[in-house]
């Protein structure tokens, strides 16, 4: 996941493309990030989700996109 | 399957398992932020050191999103319960630490950003909105306090000279003045199309 996070960080377009051109890619690292960073009993890896979405938001299509993620009514994670 | 349909499945899915009791959306994370003014301005309670850094964190996304999408920043901003402009200075004027309202002048910032496609009234709409309560708020103190008022130990000045000048580090300083840039970019674009 440090890969996915740097290359968020460096090179936005790039890390944009690479996780919108592979169908697999999306899915694997994304999940794997989020059973990594989104542990509620770690607050780091609290803070290391929305850093991913702070980095992955620094191009016109990842800010939509998370926009679009966090605007979801996603009513069974409220459960 | 669109990439955002299959993208947003599996946050879903992969949030329903890590986040069981933790509701991840816009309309909760707002929610949240809406609460610790409350609480900051009822003066109860403190908020902890942990909730605080989530709080950067989150500020921090909110920043980036805002700032690289011009139809994002608008939708949050015009959206009827977020009132976000209203929340990020109700925060400000709470008492909260230097690098907290440093990421709520830098979230300010990002949505007074104008762009060259940007719908213009809509900039000036926030601009002018930001502006506003940045005078009636008094961040930045330019009016004497009235007369027989108590002076609080507040503002940015105070927070400059007392706070951040001990630490060296000027995290609310710096996002002030970025919000000033953005702000003062608007102006002189408006100047310029007369």
């Amino acid at each position: 996941m440090g890969v996915v996070t740097r290359l968020c960080e460096n090179e936005p377009n790039k890390a944009f493309d690479y996780l919108m051109q592979s169908m697999d890619a999306p899915k694997k690292h994304l999940f794997n990030f989020v059973l990594f960073a989104g542990d509620p009993k770690t607050l780091t890896g609290f803070i290391a989700f929305f850093n991913l979405l702070a980095s992955f938001s620094k191009t016109q299509q990842g800010a939509d996109l998370v926009f679009s993620l966090l605007n979801t009514k996603h009513s069974t994670m409220s459960q | 399957m669109s990439t955002v349909f299959f993208l947003n499945m599996c946050l879903t899915q992969a949030l329903v398992v890590v986040f069981p009791h933790r509701n991840m959306s816009w309309d909760n994370l707002f929610a949240q932020l809406r609460n610790s003014e409350n609480i900051l301005r009822q003066g109860s309670e403190q908020i902890q050191p942990d909730d605080l850094r989530i709080m950067e964190a989150f500020l921090n996304v909110v920043q980036h999103v805002a700032e690289n999408s011009a139809a994002v920043r608008v939708r949050m901003v015009q959206h009827p319960q977020w009132k976000v402009i209203n929340l990020f200075f109700g925060l400000i004027c709470s008492r909260v630490s230097c690098v907290l309202k440093g990421a709520l002048f830098n979230a300010l910032a990002s949505f007074a950003k104008t762009d060259p496609g940007a719908n213009s009234i809509q900039s000036a709409s926030i601009c002018n909105d930001i502006w506003l309560l940045l005078e009636s708020a008094q961040v930045l103190r330019t009016r004497p306090y009235p007369a027989g008022t108590t002076v609080v130990d507040s503002g940015i000045q105070y927070e400059l000279h007392e706070v951040e000048s001990s630490q060296q580090t000027y995290p609310e300083t710096r996002a002030f003045l970025n919000l000033l840039d953005a702000l003062i970019v608007y102006v002189l674009k408006k100047n310029q199309q007369k």
